[in-house]
């Protein structure tokens, strides 16, 4: 049985010139970029060129990756930032930073008439949920997205963003209550 | 524990980022707190929520896109080369081909030195003021000088004369300015100074009187009587005064030999007909107000040469 690589092997082997490690890596992390990034944004073409931009600058500057942080905090770290520029071209433009609902391209719930009632219930819960994370503050979502969606731990969150922990602690338990507040 | 506190800690305690003694004092609040209990609930109901939210699935050519890009990068057009991020380098690059532009400027057209003797100042002020430099003038560094420090004075010309009396009157002509009307008094402001190249200062004045009554004016009287007069002359008649002056003065030059070259007389006409011609700043001045009259200073000067 082949052994799978680490993220910090590869990482070596790109360092070391081998195109075959990044593309193992983006390979590997493209499902994780994408879809922080879709959290963040809430726009699939956003989205998906925040991650290809991610993936870019790793290329680039993987030279300078030390290994001081994991891989994908190291990645986490460049979709948010990458993200925020995002979000601040189109607030520059007028348009709102995040939620956008009607994206054709958004995933799609699966029919809820269809499910018995507690997984129908759960399904709406869900979908309220999604409006309604798209209206929190940027950053209260992302601390949540890195939270629930990756499971990141608060350490990890906090190098991420490159906060205290304790910021990463109360940013969480704001972001939980003010989304308790809004679905009550 | 009390509520408030516990509630605090929910949050973390829900994602075991709380341990040791804390993680059990909540735990035993909880036990027996209904609120908190539910408060924990729902906390685990958003968690839960958020992890259920729906995922996209990366498109297959998403690796491919990503390789593209990289390449784009490695061969980037020239516009993006030199003019990304726009609001950086394009300020820059204009900044830049001013610099250049100026630096071509000065290595074409260099300025032109003040020469070592210091009479360039002087030559500096006649040429502003739409005189043609003179010999004469160059000569007369006091008088230049005085020129250079009178920017904001009556406009003066320069009759330069010889031992005769206005024989010479070349016109080394500074803008004129215009002046508030005269009064009736010799120590009023003039509207405009005629500078007088001449040792003899009473023969000036009577030579000055002649033209100045043959126009309807006069010269005003002044005391304590000094080399400097003023000369009141109907404003529809300045012109006419000062180009009589020019008139006899230059016969007398011409007949007593006293041109120093063919050009000069040639410069002063000019400067002469410039001023004549109306095409000064005082000429257009005198134009807007032709009623009332006018107060010209005449300034004698000593040749520097006597």
């Amino acid at each position: 049985m082949e052994r799978v690589e680490t993220d910090r092997e590869l990482v070596a082997r790109c360092q070391g010139g081998d195109e075959t490690a990044f593309t193992a890596l983006v390979t590997r992390h493209q499902h994780r970029a994408l879809n922080v990034a879709y959290q963040l944004l809430r726009n699939h073409e956003d989205a998906v060129e925040v991650a290809q931009d991610a993936f870019v600058s790793i290329y680039r500057n993987i030279g300078r990756f030390r290994g001081e942080c994991e891989f994908t905090t190291w990645l986490h770290r460049i979709v948010v930032n990458l993200a925020r520029n995002k979000q601040r071209w189109w607030q520059r433009r007028g348009r709102p930073a995040a939620v956008s609902l009607d994206d054709p391209n958004q995933p799609q719930f699966a029919a809820v008439a269809e499910w018995p009632d507690a997984q129908a219930a759960q399904a709406e819960f869900v979908g309220r949920l999604h409006d309604e994370m798209g209206r929190l503050p940027a950053k209260f979502r992302e601390v949540l997205v890195l939270r629930n969606v990756e499971e990141l731990s608060y350490d990890e969150i906090a190098v991420a963003l490159r906060c205290s922990v304790g910021t990463v602690k109360s940013r969480i338990a704001r972001a939980r209550e003010e989304l308790r507040r809004r679905l009550q | 524990m009390n509520c408030r506190t516990c509630q605090r800690e929910l949050s973390a305690y829900h994602d075991g980022e709380v341990s040791g003694a804390r993680r059990a004092e909540i735990e035993a609040h909880v036990a027996g707190c209904a609120a908190c209990r539910q408060r924990l609930a729902a906390l685990q109901q958003i968690a839960a929520g958020v992890r259920a939210l729906p995922r996209l699935q990366p498109a297959p050519q998403f690796v491919a896109d990503v390789r593209r890009k990289l390449r784009g990068e490695q061969r980037r057009p020239w516009f993006d080369t030199w003019c990304r991020p726009v609001w950086l380098k394009v300020p820059l690059e204009a900044v830049a081909v001013v610099l250049v532009l100026g630096a071509v400027l000065v290595l074409v057209h260099p300025p032109r030195r003040s020469p070592p003797d210091g009479r360039g100042s002087g030559r500096a002020v006649v040429k502003s003021h739409e005189g043609p430099p003179r010999a004469e003038c160059r000569k007369e560094n006091a008088f230049s000088d005085k020129l250079a420090g009178a920017a904001n004075q009556p406009a003066k010309y320069s009759l330069e004369g010889g031992k005769q009396l206005p024989a010479e009157m070349p016109v080394a002509a500074a803008a004129p300015v215009a002046r508030p009307a005269p009064a009736d008094l010799g120590d009023q402001q003039p509207e405009e100074t005629i500078t007088v190249v001449d040792a003899d200062a009473a023969a000036v004045r009577q030579q000055v009187t002649q033209v100045a009554v043959a126009n309807g004016g006069r010269v005003l009287p002044q005391a304590p009587v000094t080399p400097n007069f003023q000369v009141e002359v109907p404003r529809p008649n300045v012109l006419a005064f000062k180009s009589q002056l020019r008139q006899v003065t230059t016969r007398q030059q011409q007949m007593a030999g006293r041109l120093r070259r063919a050009d000069t007389t040639n410069a002063v006409r000019e400067a002469d007909l410039k001023v004549a011609g109306g095409s000064g700043a005082a000429a257009v001045a005198l134009d807007k107000a032709e009623s009332g009259t006018a107060v010209l200073e005449i300034q004698v000067v000593p040749p520097k040469d006597q």
